[in-house]
């Protein structure tokens, strides 16, 4: 019994120290999804509303690395270019969803392993043309070095979350998903396999010790 | 000892369970960052970027009674191995796009090139691995022309670059010939205009959702042409942008 209970402790003190290593891992990278995803396309922002009209929403984002990041938030109309969607870079005149979308935190810096809500308000112009729009909510990283001189190129990163507005005078309300489920399927297996590991080792260890604990009555009765 | 045995099983059981948990969520943990409340499980994209690409010029000046061809390029990598991951976890694909902004005079403002060329190369871990480079990328129905992965195109970039297939050309002989393009494994996008249109890298449909995420080594190139519409313009130093865009489908 001696080494079942041995083996035991060895067994749960190797797992218990495995999950630790494996889940402290640093990862990297910085994510963006809307804070309330809708049942249509989950990872972009979908909206019916009537001309005029004033909505707010956000997005989350989460920085996965390390080291906290630095990022720049600003609306942005899609462009067409042959058969192919794409987005507005800052820089370019907005003229649709780009500009009628308000973003207060035009700058936001995320601690490690921490995620923000980025709050946005969108005001529909009275006389906007009753269609679909495409637009979205860029969340960028600047790569810009300091010391370049002469002629240089700086380089960005960005997530655009896509933002498909329709504007009617009939709007249909988009239903919600219930809120994000706070860590993924893979990781709530590995709680629940590490719970169950747990609770079928205590009850090992419980029963090898009432076991060893009857033996020892009855030798002691005879 | 019977009842030993059971337990014996049932714990060895659980504790290999436990383990191949362990390790998909290791695999998960990677791509989606550590355990935390209000982490991104699903329907998001990550994009992991270099934490700091350097670009480097042929020539710093622009000098316009002497067209020339410039050349800017961008490292791959940060120089600590750290290049672009993306992770996928939404319902559908996605895609990955470049655009240049115009070049500007940092003296100058007014002064604008207004005809350049973007390049990109790509690059994996040196391996060719198919599930990870940008070459599996373009079996998703890429719009780019030309791409063969070559992890050591940096060092044949710089310093003393021979630029293949031109067995004898240098970077210094495409930047003086106008009629000499990026050699083949650049995916080059010959016919885009770097100041108007965004250039699409991958387009990845649903199939290739990845919770394993794709790693590329984006080397941007951006060409001005030694053309006449480029002529004119205020000498000195130009400045651009690129921005590289990621977005759900």
């Amino acid at each position: 019994m001696k080494t079942f209970k041995r083996l035991s402790l060895v067994v749960i003190f190797s797992a218990v120290f495995m999950s630790t290593a494996y889940a402290s891992e640093p990862s990297s990278g910085f994510s963006v999804s809307p804070t309330y995803r809708n049942k249509i396309n989950p990872s972009q922002l979908t909206y019916e509303a009537k001309p005029g009209s004033t909505f707010q929403d956000s997005v989350t984002i989460t920085n996965h690395d390390s080291k906290s990041i630095r990022l720049f938030i600003y609306p942005v109309d899609s462009k067409k270019q042959k058969d192919k969607v794409d987005f507005k870079i800052e820089t370019d005149a907005q003229t649709e969803i780009g500009k009628w979308a308000t973003i207060d935190q035009k700058e936001v810096t995320i601690e490690p392993g921490a995620s923000q809500n980025i709050t946005f308000s969108m005001t529909i112009p009275p006389d906007a043309e009753l269609k679909d729009y495409l637009g979205g909510i860029s969340s960028e990283v600047r790569s810009v070095d300091p010391s370049a001189q002469g002629s240089h190129v700086n380089i960005n990163y960005r997530i655009v979350t896509k933002i498909n507005l329709k504007v009617t005078d009939t709007p249909q309300l988009i239903e919600k998903l219930p809120a994000n489920f706070p860590i993924s399927p893979t990781q709530a297996y590995l709680y629940i396999s590490a719970g169950l590991f747990v609770i079928v080792l205590a009850w090992f260890t419980s029963s090898s010790l009432r076991e060893r604990k009857s033996r020892k009555t009855s030798s002691h009765n005879r | 000892m019977r009842k030993n045995k059971r337990h014996i099983l049932l714990l060895l059981f659980l504790l290999l369970n436990l383990l191949i948990s362990v390790n998909l969520s290791h695999a998960a943990t990677t791509t989606l960052g550590s355990v935390s409340i209000g982490e991104c499980a699903v329907d998001c994209l990550i994009l992991t970027t270099p934490t700091q690409l350097s670009v480097e010029a042929n020539a710093a000046q622009f000098i316009s009674n002497q067209p020339k061809n410039i050349y800017f390029y961008s490292n791959y990598d940060d120089g600590l191995g750290e290049k672009v991951r993306v992770s996928n976890a939404t319902e559908n694909g996605f895609t990955l796009s470049v655009e240049s902004a115009p070049s500007i005079n940092t003296v100058h403002p007014d002064s604008i090139i207004p005809y350049s060329q973007i390049g990109i190369a790509s690059f994996n871990n040196g391996i060719a691995d198919p599930n990870a480079s940008l070459d599996s990328a373009r079996l998703m129905t890429t719009t780019p022309i030309d791409s063969l992965i070559d992890p050591v195109i940096k060092t044949k970039l710089s310093p003393n670059p021979i630029l293949e297939p031109f067995d004898q050309a240098t970077l210094q002989d495409l930047i003086d010939n106008n009629d000499l393009h990026l050699p083949e494994y650049y995916t080059y996008f010959s016919g885009a205009n770097a100041n108007s249109d965004s250039i699409q890298i991958i387009d990845a449909p649903d199939d290739k959702n990845s919770m394993g995420g794709f790693d590329f080594g984006l080397s941007a190139i951006i060409k001005i042409s030694a053309n006449s519409i480029n002529a004119g313009l205020a000498e000195g130093a130009y400045k651009s942008t690129l921005t590289f865009t990621l977005t759900s489908k």
